[in-house]
C-alpha cells in the first residue's frame, strides 16, 4: 500500500510544487504586456481638432505602460500657435517617462518642427522639407470706431494694436527659437541668424545643420524609439486605434476661395506658426 | 526539503513572467537629461525704445525766422500715401513758417487765384515745373507710376538751382503683392523704378529690397537699428533712429546719412554691412529716405525719429534756392515795386499789362505797388525804354548794358549777346543781391514794353532768348500768343512749353492734425 500511496504523493508533489507554480507563472507572464511602440500621424495643419486628436493619443501612451516609446509621423506646414503650444507641451510630459522620436515624412515646418524640438530624436526623409521657423499674422486693422458698430474699448473689436500684435509676436518667436536651441542642444550647428531667416531646408540640409538627426524612413524612426525605449520585439501600433479616437475630423482649416480653390493660408486671421507656400491664386 | 520545494515553486512561477519580460525589455528608459522648456513666463513682448519726453528734440525752428518758403508734395504719380501720414513731418515745417502745396495729377484743372476753375492747356508736368517755379524743396513719396523725362529735367534744375529734393520709398508701399489671408497684400513694389530714374542725375539709388536684421531690432525682423552717419545737419543730435520696413539706399560719392549695422541685412542679398537706408546726394541737396512708416505715430516717438523728423524739416528749408529769369513770373520773394521813370512814367496800358503779374504775386501773398523811391524789404520791377534816365540808369549800369541811344550805330549791347538791334526785342534783366532782386524790362517803345510785361506776368517765355540773368524776347506783330508764327526766335531751350499758365492757387497750408487743444 505504501509503494501505491508513494507514487501519488509523487504526481502530488509534482502538481503541487511544478506545475501548478508553472501554470501560475504562465499566466502570471501573459500579465507582462508586449511593449508597443504607438504612432500618431499626423498629415494635417495644428489647429483645435488635430491638436485634440493629437493630446488624446499622446495622453493614451502616458497613462498605457505597454506604450512604450512613440513616434510622430508628421507631414505638416504647422499651425496655430496656441495648439501647437499645446502639443509642444503635452510631448515634454510624456517624455518624462517615455521617449518620443519625430518622422519627418514630408514636410514638419513651423509649428510642425516646433513639435519636433520636442522630441527626443528626428528622423527626417532626405528631401522633407524642414524649418520655417517663425511665427506669421494678419495684422489688425489701423485703430477707428464706426457709427453703426459699437464697442467698450479701442482694441474690443480687434484685440489689440498693430504694434502689440508684432510684439506679441516677437514674444511667440523668442519662445519658437529658445525651444529649438533646448530641444536641439548642442546638436544644432547653426546660430539664430540663420534659424531666424523663417527659411526650408531639405532633410539632408537639416542634417548638417542639427535640426534633425538621421536621414532615414518610419521602420527606422520606430527602431530608434524603441532603442530608447530599451525594448524588442514589440508591435507597432497607430495610437489613434489604441485610443479608440474616431477618423480624422477634417476641419476646414485653409480658406477656400468662393470659386472651391483651397488656398495655402488658414480662412481665420490669428497668430500662426505655419508655412505658406508660393501661391499663384489657384 | 520542502525549503527547496518552495524555492523552485517560486522560480517557476517567476520564471515565465521573467523570461517574458527580458524577451520584450531590456532596460529601463532613461531621459538623455532634464527635459527643458522655454521660459514661457519670462518672455515679454520687446518694447520699443521711446523718445524722452517732449522738450528733448531740438526744433530748429523754434530759433530760426520763419522761413516763408514752399515746400510741394508730390501727388500727381499715383504715390501711395496719406496726406495725414506726413503730419508729423507737415507740422515740423508748418512750425517753421513753411507753406506746403501739391501737386496733383488733376493739376492741369487747378483753380486760379480768384478762385475760378479753368481747364488749361497744361499738363502734370508743367503744372509741376510751374509749383517748382517757386518752390523750395519738392517732396515724393512712394510714386508708383514713372516720371516723364521732362520731370527728370525739371527737378534736375530745380535741384541745380538749390532747391532740395525729399525722396521717400517704403517697400509696404507697392503696387505689387501676394494673396494671402483673402487679402491681396502690396509688397513688392514699382516705385524703386518709379523714382531712382528720378534719383539718377544725383548719385542716388534705390534697391529693391528691404532691410532686415534677424537679431537685434525693434520688435520685428524688419524693424531695423539705424545709426547716424553723415552729414552733420541731418545727423545732428541723432544716437539712433529706427526704420520699419526700409528700403536701401546706394550712392557712390554721396554720404550715407543713416546706416545700419553689420547684422542688417539687404532681402535681396542676404547680405549686410553698411547699408544705408537714408543717403544724401554729393551736393546735399537731394535726400533718399527708405522708409515712410517712420514718420506715423507712433513710430515718430521711437528713439530718435522724432529728431530725425525735424532734421528733415530743417534739410527742406535749408536750401538756398537761386532765381532766375525761368521762374518767372516768380522770381520775387518780397512784396514788389515798379519803379517807373520820369521820364517814362508807367502808362495806363503796361498797368493793365501787370495784372498778370500781380496776380501771381498776390496769389503768394506778395502785394505789387509802383513807387518812385525803393524801399526796404522789396524787390524791385524796372520798366523803361531803351533811353536814358537818372531813376533807371543806376540800375541798367550795374548790369553792364549800354543803350542805343550810347552808340553810335544806335545798337543795344548786351553782356554775353553782343550788339543787337534793338527793333522788336525786349529785354530782361535780373539782379539779385541779398537785400533784394531786381527784374529789369527794357523795351524800344511803350506798345512794346506792354508786350513784354504781358509774357513776363504770364510767364510766357517761350519766344525769349535766357541766358543767365539776362532774357531777349521777340516783341511785336507775330510774337505773344500767336506762337505759331515765331519764327526768328524759334529756339527749343527746354525752358517754357506754348501754354498759358496762370498762377497757382492760394498757397493754404495742407491738413495736419493740430496738436490737441487741452479740454476746459
Amino acid at each position: 500500500m505504501q509503494g501505491q500511496a508513494q507514487p501519488a504523493s509523487g504526481v502530488k508533489s509534482v502538481l503541487l510544487w511544478v506545475l501548478l507554480p508553472l501554470l501560475a507563472g504562465l499566466a502570471l507572464a501573459t500579465r507582462v504586456p508586449r511593449p508597443v511602440i504607438g504612432l500618431i500621424y499626423l498629415n494635417d495643419s495644428i489647429y483645435a481638432y488635430t491638436a485634440r486628436d493629437m493630446i488624446s493619443q499622446l495622453d493614451y501612451a502616458r497613462q498605457h505602460p505597454e506604450v512604450r516609446g512613440v513616434v510622430l509621423v508628421m507631414d505638416s506646414p504647422g499651425g496655430t500657435v496656441v495648439d501647437t503650444e499645446a502639443v509642444y507641451l503635452e510631448l515634454a510630459r510624456l517624455r518624462q517617462s517615455k521617449p518620443v522620436v519625430t518622422m519627418a515624412q514630408g514636410m514638419i515646418a513651423s509649428g510642425a518642427f516646433y513639435l519636433s524640438v520636442g522630441t527626443d530624436y528626428v528622423v527626417a526623409g532626405p528631401s522633407a522639407i524642414i524649418g520655417n521657423i517663425g511665427v506669421i499674422s494678419q495684422l489688425p486693422p489701423p485703430p477707428e470706431v464706426y457709427e453703426d458698430l459699437a464697442s467698450t474699448g479701442p482694441y474690443k473689436l480687434f484685440g489689440s494694436s498693430r504694434d502689440a500684435q508684432l510684439r506679441s509676436m516677437e514674444a511667440i518667436k523668442q519662445a519658437f527659437l529658445q525651444a529649438v536651441q533646448l530641444g536641439r542642444g548642442e546638436r544644432l550647428q547653426i546660430g539664430p541668424q540663420r534659424l531666424l531667416t523663417g527659411e526650408i531646408w531639405l532633410g539632408t540640409e537639416a542634417l548638417r545643420m542639427g535640426l534633425v538627426d538621421e536621414v532615414g524612413s518610419v521602420s527606422q524612426s520606430v527602431e530608434r524609439a524603441a532603442d530608447l525605449a530599451r525594448v524588442a520585439h514589440y508591435r507597432v501600433v497607430d495610437l489613434r486605434q489604441l485610443a479608440e479616437l474616431p477618423s480624422a475630423v477634417t476641419y476646414f482649416f485653409f480658406y477656400e476661395t468662393p470659386e472651391g480653390v483651397l488656398t495655402p493660408y488658414p480662412r481665420q486671421p490669428g497668430l500662426y506658426l505655419l508655412y505658406v507656400p508660393p501661391w499663384d491664386g489657384g | 526539503m520542502r525549503r527547496y520545494r518552495i524555492l523552485a515553486a517560486a522560480s517557476l512561477l517567476i520564471l515565465p513572467a521573467l523570461l517574458r519580460g527580458l524577451w520584450y525589455y531590456r532596460g529601463f528608459y532613461q531621459p538623455a537629461e532634464p527635459i527643458r522648456l522655454p521660459s514661457f513666463t519670462q518672455i515679454e513682448p520687446p518694447q520699443p525704445p521711446l523718445t524722452p519726453e517732449a522738450g528733448t528734440t531740438e526744433s530748429a525752428g523754434q530759433a530760426e525766422e520763419l522761413s516763408g518758403k514752399v515746400i510741394v508734395i508730390d501727388r500727381a504719380h499715383s504715390n501711395q500715401f496719406q496726406l495725414p501720414e506726413l503730419d508729423t513731418l507737415t507740422q515740423a515745417l508748418l512750425t517753421r513758417g513753411a507753406t506746403l502745396q501739391e501737386v496733383n495729377a488733376g493739376d492741369e484743372f487747378e483753380s486760379n487765384s480768384f478762385g475760378s476753375s479753368e481747364a488749361l492747356f497744361a499738363f502734370s508736368s508743367r503744372s509741376l515745373q510751374s509749383r517748382l517755379k517757386y518752390a523750395s524743396a519738392y517732396v515724393v513719396v512712394a510714386p508708383q507710376s514713372t516720371f516723364s523725362e521732362a520731370e527728370i529735367q525739371h527737378v534736375a534744375r530745380f535741384v541745380s538751382r538749390g532747391g532740395r529734393l525729399l525722396v521717400v520709398l517704403d517697400p509696404t508701399r507697392g503696387g505689387g503683392g501676394i494673396d494671402i489671408f483673402g487679402f491681396v497684400l502690396s509688397g513688392s513694389a514699382q516705385d524703386v523704378s518709379s523714382v531712382n530714374l528720378l534719383l539718377e542725375p544725383h548719385d542716388l539709388a534705390f534697391s529693391n529690397d528691404y532691410l532686415y536684421n534677424v537679431l537685434q531690432n525693434e520688435g520685428n525682423f524688419r524693424n531695423v537699428f539705424l545709426s547716424p552717419g553723415e552729414p552733420a545737419d541731418l545727423t545732428g543730435n541723432l544716437s539712433q533712429v529706427v526704420f520699419y520696413a526700409a528700403r536701401s539706399v546706394a550712392t557712390r560719392q554721396g554720404s550715407a546719412v543713416l546706416v545700419g549695422d553689420d547684422a542688417t541685412f539687404s532681402s535681396s542679398t542676404d547680405r549686410g554691412g553698411g547699408l544705408a537706408a537714408v543717403a544724401a546726394s554729393p551736393d546735399g541737396r537731394v535726400l533718399a529716405v527708405g522708409d515712410l512708416t517712420f514718420l506715423t505715430p507712433p513710430y515718430d516717438r521711437v528713439a530718435d525719429n522724432s529728431q530725425f523728423i525735424q532734421n528733415l524739416a530743417a534739410f527742406l528749408l535749408g536750401g538756398d534756392r537761386e532765381q532766375d529769369l525761368t521762374d518767372l513770373p516768380y522770381l520775387f520773394t518780397r512784396p514788389v515795386q515798379v519803379l517807373t521813370s520820369a521820364a517814362f512814367p508807367v502808362q495806363a496800358e503796361t498797368l493793365r499789362a501787370l495784372q498778370s503779374l500781380q496776380a501771381s504775386l498776390t496769389s503768394r501773398g506778395l502785394p505789387m505797388s509802383i513807387t518812385s523811391e525803393p524801399s526796404e524789404g522789396h524787390d524791385l520791377l524796372v520798366t523803361a525804354l531803351y533811353k536814358p534816365s537818372d531813376e533807371t540808369d543806376p540800375y541798367l549800369a550795374s548790369l553792364g548794358l549800354t543803350l542805343p541811344d550810347d552808340q553810335a550805330d544806335g545798337m543795344l549791347e548786351v553782356p554775353g549777346f553782343g550788339a543787337l538791334d534793338p527793333q522788336g526785342i525786349g529785354l530782361l534783366a535780373a539782379v539779385q543781391d541779398p537785400e533784394r532782386t531786381t527784374l529789369v524790362m527794357l523795351a524800344e517803345d511803350e506798345e512794346s514794353l506792354t508786350q513784354l510785361a504781358e509774357n513776363v506776368g504770364q510767364g510766357f517765355l517761350s519766344e525769349c532768348v535766357l541766358q543767365g540773368l539776362y532774357g531777349l524776347c521777340k516783341l511785336g506783330e507775330g510774337a505773344g500768343f500767336q506762337l505759331e508764327e515765331s519764327l526768328d526766335f524759334n529756339f527749343d531751350f527746354g525752358l517754357e512749353e506754348p501754354a498759358i499758365e496762370l498762377p497757382p492757387t492760394i498757397p493754404v497750408p495742407l491738413t495736419a492734425t493740430p496738436p490737441p487743444a487741452p479740454l476746459p
